[in-house]
């Protein structure tokens, strides 16, 4: 298992806590207070904010109890290295399939084949409400589908509407079926969207494709 | 970062707008996304938006598990360890062992690790 960033940076505040405590020299190297702050101030960029958390535990706990910090600290830090052990192995879909964006449901089937198959059904329905919600039209055309398969797996894929009589868009062919995937998990592709893609500036740098089967809507939140 | 805009409110009700339409903020998300592993790319706009409800789960669940250890020791606040037992204890937190167990020396965490691992 590969040790985060985010352990060793704890390590080095703690090692840096542990010398000033011993007495170290007294002349501490700017490096080392600014890991002292990150080591107390947590919401930094590989955690998320502990307010959130906080908040989220709240939901689920009886009014009457406490919860000492380091317990939040402890979930703080569970929730990145969750969220970096479902995207190493979305991504490994991707690059399997030689697709370059991780898609939603990359990050669904991957979890699914993690043992979080608990989750696909909350997930699934608020990404299809969030796709109606952002674009009525073709949102309600681009829903997940997640149906029991006869052998128990799960499928994750496209439920797949009728497109409406004179729709100026044209229906590309089925693309080719997915090699064999893990522990029968199989996420069809969906059929490229006709509109422009979001351009990811930010990641690869990579000249534009215009056949990507980037998987649903482009839809970029960040811009 | 994109203000939440009119749909925000249709979406989150009550939740402050500071945070935008989601409880966890996406931004941060997808840095965490891109760290995973050297060669992620391109992430689609809607997978942080699936992790912002996952994790929200996964959060849900590590939490009542770890109470649950909280109950059992008749205590009323839950601490670190409890916590890590939780993640010992639960076969699909198996990736997160070696982050809760620090010192197997030490700790109750750390003795309930090796009597299982």
């Amino acid at each position: 298992i590969v040790i985060r960033e985010g352990g060793a940076a704890r390590a080095a505040a703690t090692a840096t806590n542990a010398a000033n405590i011993a007495g170290a020299p007294l002349n501490v190297g700017a490096e080392e207070v600014n890991q002292q702050q990150q080591g107390f101030k947590r919401d930094a960029d590989e955690y998320m904010p502990i307010a959130n958390i906080t908040r989220i535990l709240r939901r689920v706990l009886p009014t009457h109890a406490k919860i000492a910090d380091d317990a939040k600290e402890a979930i703080q830090e569970c929730v990145s290295e969750f969220i970096s052990f479902i995207t190493a192995e979305a991504n490994r879909r991707c690059r399997r399939d030689y697709r370059r964006t991780v898609t939603p449901e990359d990050v669904l089937a991957a979890m699914a084949s993690l043992g979080f198959g608990d989750y696909l059904e909350s997930l699934t329905v608020f990404l299809n409400n969030h796709r109606t919600q952002q674009d009525p039209e073709r949102g309600s055309r681009n829903q997940i589908s997640q149906s029991v398969r006869r052998d128990g797996g799960i499928e994750v894929g496209f439920l797949h509407h009728h497109q409406p009589q004179g729709a100026p868009t044209v229906r590309p062919p089925p693309p080719p079926p997915l090699a064999a995937s893990t522990m029968g998990y199989y996420v069809p592709l969906p059929p490229p969207v006709a509109a422009t893609m979001e351009d990811e500036e930010e990641f690869g740098g990579l000249p534009k494709v215009t056949n990507e089967f980037g998987g649903g809507e482009e839809f970029d939140p960040f811009q | 970062m994109r203000q939440p805009g009119a749909y925000s409110k249709l979406l989150s009700g009550g939740v402050s707008g500071k945070t935008g339409p989601h409880s966890l903020p996406l931004a941060r998300i997808k840095k965490i996304m891109k760290k995973s592993s050297e060669d992620v790319k391109m992430i689609s706009g809607e997978a942080p938006i699936v992790f912002s409800k996952a994790c929200e789960l996964f959060v849900e669940e590590l939490t009542k598990r770890a109470w649950l250890i909280t109950l059992q020791g008749k205590r009323r606040t839950m601490q670190k360890d409890d916590v890590a037992s939780a993640v010992i204890t639960t076969d699909i937190f198996d990736f997160l062992v070696n982050l809760v167990v620090e010192d197997r020396n030490n700790s109750t965490a750390a003795v309930a690790a090796n009597k299982l691992g």
